[in-house]
């Protein structure tokens, strides 16, 4: 009986083996069966039972590595024309795109110490600039605005939204107009000062660009432009 | 637990806190530094370090040296998460336009069979983005050790390597459609 058991985990063991010799289809091997064999065919002897089992489980292992290998080899032999996938990254917004990415990112953690020297150097620079109480006021801005300003924190969600407002109001209008008059846009939403907020952070992150016509001093939204630029400031009515 | 077991333990969580702190330009540390601060047995440590990262849902990778892929001494151990980024998760990463430039280079390595002329990823990107900015995303992708450039040509450097699941992101990208509407 216990030879018995101890012939059909050799088999297994050598299972990894036959199939690099005789080559083939590794998913013609039963996994789940080779698991339950094994667990069947426990020895009486717990020391030798648990070396067999140990070799017939890393056997199994070995099957599964290559069943993956196999996958991978098949996807590398389909022939995907290089240009199909260049013209579908060409067409995918890019917030698409990243979010494609980012499903697949497993990132490195580190945590960055500061140094004695940058903390003295920060310290240094602390102590020459003035408070926050006693820094000048923007001017410009009522009341109402400014309180308007401070509630639109610039964080991801802000980020989010903006590349939505590209999507959803910017892009098609601009592929066809190719330039919009700023101020007529803007006045199209009723939350103006955030859409200007959009139109300032996707300038900066070069999503689109906003030009001035020299001659009649109309701003205009277009789309990113290359060359020198400069940060400027919009008067808001 | 015996006195052995708990030394293995302490040096374990010694192990994981040197690397999570950063000491030089790169994250975790090379084998010989972990040999240095925690003994010979170091892999053993290392072993049981990843048991620990794991309850903690990260997990520790080992990235061969280039010039002794079998040398373990020479190889850079880092603490990774163990799961793909979250949507919430990647604002802390890279900027959109960052991640989205990113993927766009890649793909054309991977296109190329492993490297691409820096002109040609330049085009590509200033399809989609400024010059100006596509010039400060290659500079700060390079700093990052995600791509790195040799005589013009780009190629995926550590970090990539390492970060992506470049089979995952293919698949995902010949089966993607643009939602309508």
């Amino acid at each position: 009986m216990t030879d018995k058991k101890e012939e059909e985990l050799r088999k297994i063991i050598e299972l990894p083996e036959a199939l690099k010799r005789v080559g083939g289809d590794p998913f013609a091997v039963d996994v789940e069966d080779l698991l339950r064999k094994i667990n069947e065919n426990r020895l009486k002897d717990r020391v030798r039972s648990l070396k067999y089992e140990s070799e017939a489980l890393n056997a199994v292992s070995l099957v599964i590595e290559k069943q993956e290998q196999w996958v991978l080899d098949a996807l590398k032999g389909l022939k995907i024309d290089p240009e199909l996938i260049r013209e579908k990254m060409r067409e995918m917004p890019l917030r698409d795109l990243a979010m494609l990415l980012a499903r697949h990112v497993t990132p490195v953690l580190g945590i960055r110490r500061l140094s004695a020297e940058r903390l003295r150097m920060a310290m240094e620079y602390l102590s020459l600039t003035e408070p926050w109480g006693r820094k000048p006021k923007l001017g410009m801005v009522n009341k109402a605005q400014e309180e308007y300003v401070q509630s639109i924190t610039f964080d991801k969600k802000f980020e989010e939204e903006a590349m939505e407002f590209y999507e959803n109001s910017l892009r098609k209008e601009l592929e066809s107009a190719g330039r919009i008059p700023y101020r007529e846009f803007i006045n199209r939403f009723s939350e103006r000062l955030k859409v200007a907020f959009y139109i300032a952070y996707l300038a900066t992150i070069g999503m689109i660009s906003v030009v001035r016509n020299p001659l009649t001093g109309e701003t205009l939204i277009s789309r990113p432009l290359g060359g020198e630029f400069e940060s400027v400031a919009i008067p808001f009515e | 637990m015996s006195e052995e077991e708990e030394e293995l333990k302490r040096k374990a969580l010694k192990a994981l806190r040197l690397l999570l702190i950063e000491t030089s330009a790169l994250p975790g540390l090379k084998g010989w530094e972990l040999k240095k601060h925690l003994g010979k047995d170091y892999l053993n440590v290392i072993k049981v370090a990843s048991v620990e990262a794991d309850r903690l849902g990260m997990k520790i990778t080992i990235i061969p040296d280039d010039e002794a892929p079998k040398d373990f001494d020479r190889a850079r151990f880092v603490l990774m998460t163990k799961e793909p980024l979250t949507e919430s998760d990647y604002s802390r990463w890279l900027r959109i336009e960052e991640i989205a430039s990113l993927g766009l280079i890649l793909t054309e390595i991977n296109l190329r069979g492993g490297s691409a002329p820096l002109e040609v990823v330049i085009r590509t990107l200033t399809e989609k983005l400024p010059r100006w900015r596509v010039n400060q995303i290659i500079s700060k992708l390079e700093r990052l050790g995600y791509i790195k450039e040799e005589n013009g040509v780009l190629f995926k450097d550590w970090r990539s390597i390492v970060e992506i699941d470049e089979t995952g992101f293919m698949k995902d990208i010949i089966l993607y459609r643009r939602e309508k509407g």
